[in-house]
């Protein structure tokens, strides 16, 4: 049980994918017009997220590790078609707000990193968790984000007026150039955070850690874990998606 | 070699559940998305013309409008649909027209248009969209009201400001969109003035 | 029809930028933007990358999937083939050209799960573009990525010697720099 609490404060706080993480930036940026697409996007990705975490899960000792990628693809653009539908036939206002990002959720590299990093490793009620953990996470920094550029750029938050009678919206938030902006404001917040924790002596190697930090892709170390390869040429071949996944674990730490 | 077979035949197997289990949602949602298709057209046709009672195919629209007049002034629009709106007592009050207009910069644009007896446009109300988020996208804000109660037999639209009735005045930066939409509105004005209103003798 | 391929082009890779104005495409745009030969290397990678899989693309929705009627398999079909083409385009390239490989193949295996490809695969569906008209979106998009990128490599260039305050170092200022291109690039929308 604690396990699942873990998964869960994990997810929001601890590695929050767009806060500490850094990871999914397309949607983030494309779809916080409003506090309630953020929010309505964020929870798609969390049920296509968490149970395509419990079902590459359960077939971690099946998938050859060599193939994993094409295996995640099919399983991960399943949950999201299967989304895409019931969107479209019960939450149509949603669908037409959310449109071509819906079928792009596929290759949210949080999904995608998550199958990669935990579900090919671990159980699935853990991993069922770990992927409504994140996709929480995901949810909570949409919608804030969202929130705040509706606030920006048209005075109200869901829809409703919250700004003075007199406020002019400032436009641009809820334009493309206003995502940047909001987005490079909390980043440099989190950078501020990440300082002054530091200097305090707590842990801040995870902040950050997705892709924000000043190394260009061409010669970041982690480069690999984005790097999708269809017939992953280094993997053992034989070896299934969980012994392939410890086994690089093991050379990680070994380094 | 057998290992790649192996990987193949379990990557397929995995596919083609997959594929199978996705052909059964299709199936379920199927229905209830061309319900909600549905429910979007019947609440245009509201939208378009609030104070009709119902709505009815007219018998005499013909898919095949090579031989209308519309059709050769305005070669970029279709007109999908006719219907009448009626009123409680069953009299026809005007026309509801679903026109796509294939000119839009990212695509077609559906809408429908009310159009009264006497030629007045209650309204638009568009359907389908994609055009340029920020610009295109504008013209439910900036176009469709413009629409409203106006009685012209043809819109021209105008980046200068427009100063009567049948001017329209352009979305900035949108010149496509609105030349699209405009083009749209008139193929249909064209459409009610032709055909409609000499069915109806004249009116 | 050659007009209107011309206004695609110009569309497609100014007035609606793939990255500053749609945000598809982001994670090369901010990771290989650190100076003007790697991202022009990237900027042609994924020109390649995205002309050709929108050909593929666009011929397997129309000559596979809409004649067997399962349209609603275009999202898996299609990220499935943008992945496998990707590493064929990788080893064709790798043993024929090799100096092309030493220039673009080390980005290829970044751009295949990119938003930028999939996401131009499905535009030309949802516009419904037929192939030629896919592949010239295709191909405008990939320039505007391209004309995007090496200008913000440029700029990065340069900003290595500016003084900036400890906060924004990294992500913050790249962003900041986005959103400030991102207006100069709504200024486009004039031309059409």
């Amino acid at each position: 049980m604690s396990e699942i609490k873990d998964r869960l404060v994990n997810g929001i706080v601890k590695e929050n994918p767009t806060f500490v993480l850094a990871l999914g930036m397309c949607p983030t940026l494309a779809v916080t017009t409003s506090a309630i697409n953020g929010l309505g996007m964020g929870l798609s990705t969390m049920v296509v997220l968490a149970l395509s975490n419990a079902i590459i899960s359960a077939l971690r000792k099946v998938i050859p590790d060599r193939v994993r990628i094409p295996a995640f693809i099919v399983v991960i653009a399943s949950f999201v078609t299967i989304m895409q539908f019931m969107l479209q036939g019960f939450i149509p206002s949603l669908y037409a707000a959310l449109g071509i990002y819906i079928p792009l959720i596929v290759v949210n590299c949080i999904i995608l990193g998550r199958a990669e990093s935990y579900a090919s490793k671990n159980p699935v009620i853990p991993s069922l968790f770990d992927g409504i953990g994140m996709g929480l996470g995901f949810t909570v920094a949409l919608t804030i984000i969202g929130a705040v550029r509706e606030l920006l750029g048209a005075g109200e938050v869901f829809g409703y007026a919250v700004m003075p009678a007199g406020y002019e919206p400032i436009r641009i938030f809820i334009m493309a150039p206003g995502a940047f902006f909001v987005l490079a404001m909390l980043t440099a917040g989190q950078n501020k955070l990440k300082a002054v924790l530091g200097a305090k002596g707590k842990d801040v190697s995870k902040i950050g850690s997705g892709c924000s930090s000043e190394v260009d892709c061409a010669n970041c170390a982690e480069a690999s874990a984005c790097a999708h390869k269809f017939i992953d040429t280094d993997a053992v071949p034989g070896e299934s998606l969980e012994e392939g996944a410890k086994r690089r674990e093991a050379e990680r730490e070994g380094e | 070699m057998k290992d790649m077979l192996k990987d193949a035949l379990i990557l397929f197997a995995i596919t083609v559940i997959a594929g199978l289990l996705l052909g059964g949602v299709y199936q379920i949602t199927k229905d209830p998305i061309a319900a909600q298709e549905e429910l979007a057209k019947a609440n245009a046709c509201k939208e378009v013309f609030a104070d009709a009672a119902e709505f009815e195919q007219d018998p005499a629209f013909e898919t095949d409008g090579t031989s209308s007049v519309y059709n050769a002034m305005y070669p970029g629009e279709s007109i999908d649909n006719c219907q009448k709106a009626l009123s409680a007592s069953g009299e026809t009050l005007g026309y509801v027209l679903t026109v796509t207009t294939h000119e839009g910069y990212g695509g077609d644009i559906r809408f429908m248009m009310g159009i009264r007896n006497d030629g007045t446009l209650n309204g638009i109300s568009l359907l389908s969209i994609s055009e340029t988020a920020g610009l295109g996208m504008q013209a439910e804000d900036v176009l469709v009201p413009q629409f409203a109660g106006r009685n012209v037999p043809e819109f021209i639209y105008t980046k200068d400001g427009a100063t009567t009735d049948s001017e329209i005045d352009a979305i900035s930066g949108a010149t496509i969109t609105t030349n699209a939409v405009t083009n749209g509105v008139n193929a249909g004005l064209s459409y009610f003035h032709s055909v409609l209103s000499s069915e109806e003798g004249g009116n | 029809m050659v007009k209107e391929l011309l206004i695609l082009l110009i569309g497609s890779s100014l007035v609606s930028n793939v990255v500053l104005s749609q945000f598809l495409g982001l994670c090369p745009f901010l990771g290989v933007s650190r100076n003007t030969k790697t991202a022009a290397g990237m900027g042609v990678a994924v020109i390649f990358v995205i002309t050709l899989a929108s050909v593929v693309a666009g011929a397997i929705y129309t000559y596979i999937l809409t004649p067997l009627d399962v349209t609603y398999l275009q999202t898996i079909v299609f990220i499935l083939v943008i992945a496998a083409l990707v590493q064929f385009v990788e080893m064709v390239l790798k043993k024929f050209i090799p100096s092309l490989y030493q220039a673009l193949g080390v980005y290829l295996p970044l751009i295949t799960t990119n938003c930028a490809v999939l996401g131009v695969a499905l535009t030309n569906v949802q516009k419904q573009y037929g192939i030629l008209t896919g592949t010239v979106n295709g191909f405008a998009t990939a320039v505007g990525f391209t004309i995007s990128i090496v200008v913000l490599a440029g700029i990065r260039e340069k900003m290595e010697y500016n003084d900036i305050p400890e906060s924004f170092k990294g992500m913050p200022i790249v962003l900041l720099t986005a959103g400030l291109m991102a207006i100069a690039f709504c200024g486009f929308s004039g031309l059409l």
